[in-house]
C-alpha cells in the first residue's frame, strides 16, 4: 500500500486540485478515496482507474451539496492581501486566476474530460468515469479543448465581458 | 475529398486510433492541407491547455496524507469490529433467550436482532418473522327452527325441499301424538308451511331436518321430490341408504 500511495496520491491530488480549485477539498477527497480503496482491496492494476472514478463522483456529489448551501449562505467579501505582491508574482497570480475562472465556466463533464486526459487516462477509462460512449470522447475532448482556449485567450486579451 | 472529423484528429493526437484507421488517416493527411491545419490547431490548443493547467499545481503533502489515511482506516476497522461484536452478543443473547420459555424480553431481543442484521447487511434478503395464519373461525352452527302439529288422522306427510341437494333427515319416534319438524338451512332460515296432517319445509342451500312422529300412525316423506315410506306401524323402515338406524330413529341423507 505504501508504494501505491506514494505513486498515486500526488497524481490524484493534482487532478482534484485542478478540478476543484481548492487544495483543502483536494486533500479531503483524495484521502477519502484512498480510505475506501483500503476497504476494497482491489488489484493494483485496477486501483488507479477506480480511485479517480470514486474521487470524481465525490467531487460531483460535493458540488451538488455546495450549490444547495450557496442558496442560503450570504456572500463573503474577498479578503484583501495585506501587502502588494511583486509584479512577476502578481502577473502569475492573475494568470492562475484566469485559468481557474475559465475552468469553472466549463461544464462539469468537459472539465472532467480534459483533466482525466491530462492525467493520461485512455478514452475507454474516461468514457466510463464520465458516463459517455467511448467513441464520442475524441469529439467531446476536441470541443472542450477549443472552448477552454478560446475563453482563456479572451481573458488574456481583455475581451471577456465578464472581466 | 472527405475530411477527417475533429474527433478522429483528436484521437490521432491522443494515440487512441487503432492501427488501420491511423494508417489511413496519415495517408490522408499527406494530401490534405486543411486537415493538417486542423490537426496543428488541435495540437496547439492542447499544449496551451497543458501549460495553463500546470500553473495551478502545487505540491502534495504525501507523508501527512498517508498518516491521515492509515489512521482513518484503522478507526473505520475498529468501528466495524465493534459493530460485529455487538451483533454477535445480541445474537448470543437472542439464542439464549429463545431457550427460556416465557422470558419477557424474548420477543424484543428477536426483533432487535432482525433490525441490526438487516441494517448491517442490506443486500441480504430481509428476514421476516414466520407468518402465523390464524385458524379460521368456526362457522356458528345454525339454530334449528321448527313447528309442531297434532295430526287429525293416522298418516302424516312431511315434504322437504332444499335447493342445493338432499338434506340430512333424522326421523325419530316418540310416544306423543304431536308431530314435530325442526330444520336448519345453510342459507337463511327454513320456511315452514302446514296443512291438514302435512308439513312442508323449504330451505336454501343444504341443511338438516329433524322429524319426530308418534309411534302410532304412518309417515310419508318427500325429500326433494322423491317419496320415501318411512314408517308403518311402530317400526321405522326406510328403503334407501341409511347413515344410521335404530328401531326408533333413522338418519339418512346426502352426507353423513
Amino acid at each position: 500500500m505504501d508504494a501505491l500511495f506514494q505513486r498515486l496520491y500526488p497524481q490524484l491530488f493534482r487532478y482534484l486540485h485542478r478540478l476543484t480549485g481548492s487544495a483543502d477539498a483536494a486533500e479531503d477527497i483524495a484521502q477519502e478515496s484512498f480510505v475506501r480503496l483500503l476497504d476494497r482491496k482491489l488489484p493494483e492494476a485496477d486501483a488507479r482507474r477506480w480511485l479517480f472514478t470514486v474521487a470524481t463522483n465525490l467531487v460531483r456529489d460535493g458540488a451538488r451539496a455546495d450549490k444547495r448551501r450557496q442558496r442560503i449562505l450570504t456572500a463573503i467579501p474577498p479578503v484583501q492581501a495585506a501587502a502588494p505582491l511583486p509584479d512577476e508574482e502578481l502577473e502569475r497570480a492573475e494568470r492562475i486566476r484566469a485559468v481557474r475562472a475559465v475552468l469553472d465556466t466549463l461544464p462539469e463533464r468537459d472539465r472532467t474530460l480534459l483533466l482525466m486526459r491530462e492525467e493520461g487516462f485512455r478514452y475507454g477509462e474516461i468514457a466510463a468515469a464520465v458516463g459517455v460512449a467511448p467513441g464520442s470522447v475524441g469529439t467531446l475532448l476536441a470541443r472542450a479543448v477549443r472552448r477552454f482556449t478560446v475563453a482563456y485567450q479572451r481573458r488574456e486579451e481583455g475581451d471577456d465581458p465578464r472581466e | 475529398m472527405i475530411h477527417a472529423s475533429e474527433g478522429t484528429l483528436q484521437a490521432l493526437l491522443d494515440g487512441e486510433l487503432p492501427d488501420a484507421p491511423r494508417a489511413e488517416l496519415e495517408r490522408h493527411l499527406r494530401d490534405c492541407a486543411a486537415c493538417r491545419t486542423e490537426l496543428d490547431a488541435l495540437r496547439h490548443d492542447s499544449d496551451e491547455l497543458a501549460e495553463a493547467l500546470r500553473l495551478l499545481d502545487r505540491p502534495a503533502r504525501v507523508a501527512a496524507a498517508y498518516r491521515d489515511v492509515t489512521a482513518k482506516h484503522r478507526r473505520n476497522a475498529a468501528v466495524v469490529a465493534l459493530r460485529r461484536a455487538a451483533v454477535f452478543l445480541l445474537f448470543a443473547a437472542t439464542a439464549a433467550a429463545a431457550t427460556i420459555p416465557g422470558w419477557p424480553l424474548r420477543a424484543w431481543a428477536s426483533e432487535a436482532w432482525e433490525r441490526v442484521a438487516s441494517a448491517l447487511a442490506p443486500e441480504r434478503a430481509p428476514v421476516t418473522a414466520p407468518v402465523r395464519v390464524a385458524a379460521p373461525e368456526p362457522r356458528p352452527e345454525p339454530v334449528p327452527t321448527g313447528i309442531s302439529l297434532i295430526p287429525t288422522g293416522d298418516a302424516v306427510r312431511v315434504v322437504i325441499a332444499y335447493d342445493a341437494g338432499r338434506p340430512r333427515v333424522r326421523v325419530r319416534l316418540h310416544g306423543e301424538r304431536r308431530v314435530e319438524v325442526r330444520a336448519t338451512s345453510s342459507r337463511g332460515t327454513p320456511r315452514f308451511r302446514t296443512g291438514p296432517d302435512r308439513v312442508e319445509v323449504r330451505g336454501k342451500g343444504t341443511g338438516e331436518v329433524w322429524i319426530t312422529v308418534p309411534r302410532a300412525g304412518a309417515l310419508t316423506l318427500d325429500v326433494n321430490g322423491q317419496t320415501y315410506l318411512a314408517k308403518r306401524g311402530d317400526q321405522l323402515r326406510f328403503p334407501g341408504p341409511q347413515a344410521e338406524a335404530t328401531e326408533t330413529e333413522i338418519l339418512f341423507g346426502a352426507r353423513s
